[in-house]
């Protein structure tokens, strides 16, 4: 386990540490197709 | 006439339509090359002797009647209980879609191609089944997860072969082995039967020698036309950060001398959230895997695999929610990216296939994990669901294969094979042709 967290833990914590409070979850996120014109550019 | 595995697919197709080559005999050659060069590979891992001749007695004239193929130990066939390479079976027989194509266009399954532990990693070196040998250097991985299935087209025993790609699990084996590898857009190809079906982050898709070949497969698969068209005049999206840093020095100037010899438009791009993607995509497969587990299945589990699973149990709600917002984010990135370019393009592994008895890659930035830098370079592809392509473009200096990934807009796998076709033909289908058991370049350490 502390090999995981070597390997991966560095990353892992950047992303929960990251400012993302004004980016936006994709509330109908389909893989299959890109996403929805409804959807802004990622940000509000 | 050579070998009959020394045709193409399309060519095995067509010789057998026209009564050139008797699939009887097709399907016996195969089996004795299996026989012949699998022993050091362990690629075919099982073999279906008596379904493979009952398939084809039975095969109705479709676009690949009489053809062998081998596919990942994933899917679910009437005679066969899959394994994801783990001890067990990970869901009963029964059809699967995939079966279901390749029954209807009249290929043959010849057997199960090997499968890295459930799936979950990039190198092939722990399955139940055993580790999976490169067909350039047997002590060398495979890859994974779909390892058995890139060795066995890699070396010749099928033409075609079926993976799948929750992590870049076609896309990263196939650049190992040094064949065409292509993840179809997210659902293109059904997922019914697949044991990982139930997961947005995985796709299956086809193997095989060159991009002609698994055109044609890919159609078979996802039942639809992928009509030719030309790959010349492209702009070509080049986000180098992260994707172009801390690689093997020999892959970066091949995959730049690939673009350049195609002639393509270079667009220099960045992506919004790709510094977190790889952290993204990790969790996102995460969460999506270990509802899955059953208490048993834990403590059967590979060490290596029980202690990774284990630190991702670790992960907290936080954290889920993050990567949902990359997620978001890098969907949101590529469909702009794909306005100003027709695909993007990058190395599809930061360093050649790494040996069986230690899986490590040597970066500028040290020796690390091939894990890790992998899922570095394929995890984007899952996370956003847009199709992706593995182009063999040369030969490393220790006689392994590299690769450049080339990527494009949801629904547009044509577009990438487009692509890839033109860029074989502008590296004059050197590195599609070679076959490792012949190729002076094959190693033996």
């Amino acid at each position: 386990m502390r090999v995981a967290d070597g390997v991966y833990g560095p990353q892992l914590r950047a992303l929960v540490d990251a400012d993302l409070a004004a980016t936006w979850v994709e509330p109908d996120l389909d893989p299959s197709r890109a996403p929805s014109s409804r959807f802004p550019a990622g940000t509000e | 006439m050579s070998h009959p595995q020394d045709l193409s697919l399309r060519e095995q197709a067509a010789a057998v339509a026209t009564g050139e080559l008797d699939p009887g005999e097709l399907l016996d050659a195969t089996f004795a090359r299996i026989e012949e060069r699998d022993a050091a590979l362990n690629s075919v891992v099982v073999r279906f002797p008596d379904e493979a001749r009952r398939m084809l007695s039975e095969a109705p004239r479709g676009p690949l009647h009489g053809v062998p193929v081998v596919v990942k130990d994933m899917f679910r066939l009437p005679w066969y209980a899959p394994t994801d390479g783990a001890p067990g079976e990970a869901a009963p027989a029964g059809e699967s879609a995939v079966y279901r194509r390749l029954r209807d266009a009249g290929a043959v399954i010849a057997g199960i191609g090997q499968c890295h532990f459930w799936g979950a990693g990039s190198t092939g070196h722990i399955s139940a089944w055993g580790p999976c040998g490169n067909p350039w250097n047997p002590a060398h991985c495979a890859g994974g997860s779909s390892g058995g299935s890139a060795s066995a087209v890699g070396a010749r025993l099928v033409a075609a072969a079926v993976g799948t790609d929750g992590g870049g699990s076609v896309r990263l084996p196939a650049a190992y082995c040094g064949v065409t590898g292509m993840k179809v857009t997210f659902g293109a190809i059904e997922t019914d039967g697949y044991t990982h079906g139930y997961s947005d982050m995985g796709a299956i898709g086809p193997l095989c020698r060159d991009a002609a070949d698994a055109r044609l497969f890919c159609e078979v698969l996802t039942g639809r036309a992928l009509n030719r068209g030309d790959g010349r005049p492209l702009r070509v999206g080049v986000a180098r950060d992260p994707w172009w840093a801390n690689l093997d020095p020999e892959i970066e100037r091949a995959c730049d001398a690939a673009i350049d010899a195609a002639g393509w438009e270079r667009v220099e791009l960045s992506l919004a959230g790709a510094e977190h993607q790889q952290a993204a995509a990790l969790v996102c497969l995460t969460v999506q895997s270990l509802p899955m587990l059953r208490p048993e299945d834990l403590a059967d589990a590979d060490p290596v695999l029980r202690a990774l699973t284990k630190f991702e149990l670790t992960m907290t709600p936080v954290i889920v929610y993050q990567a949902a917002r990359i997620r978001s984010l890098l969907r949101r990135a590529a469909a702009d990216a794909f306005t100003r370019c027709d695909v993007l393009a990058w190395p599809t592994v930061p360093a050649p296939a790494p040996p069986i008895e230690n899986p490590t890659v040597e970066l500028p930035s040290g020796r690390a994990p091939a894990d890790p830098g992998n899922l570095r370079q394929t995890g984007m592809g899952n996370l956003t669901g847009m199709p992706g392509i593995s182009v063999p473009v040369g030969l490393h200096s220790s006689g392994l294969p590299m690769a450049l990934q080339l990527q494009g807009p949801w629904g547009e796998e044509a577009r990438l094979f487009d692509a890839a076709e033109h860029l074989e033909e502008a590296t004059g289908r050197e590195f599609v042709q070679a076959d490792p058991f012949t190729a002076p370049a094959r190693s033996s350490t």
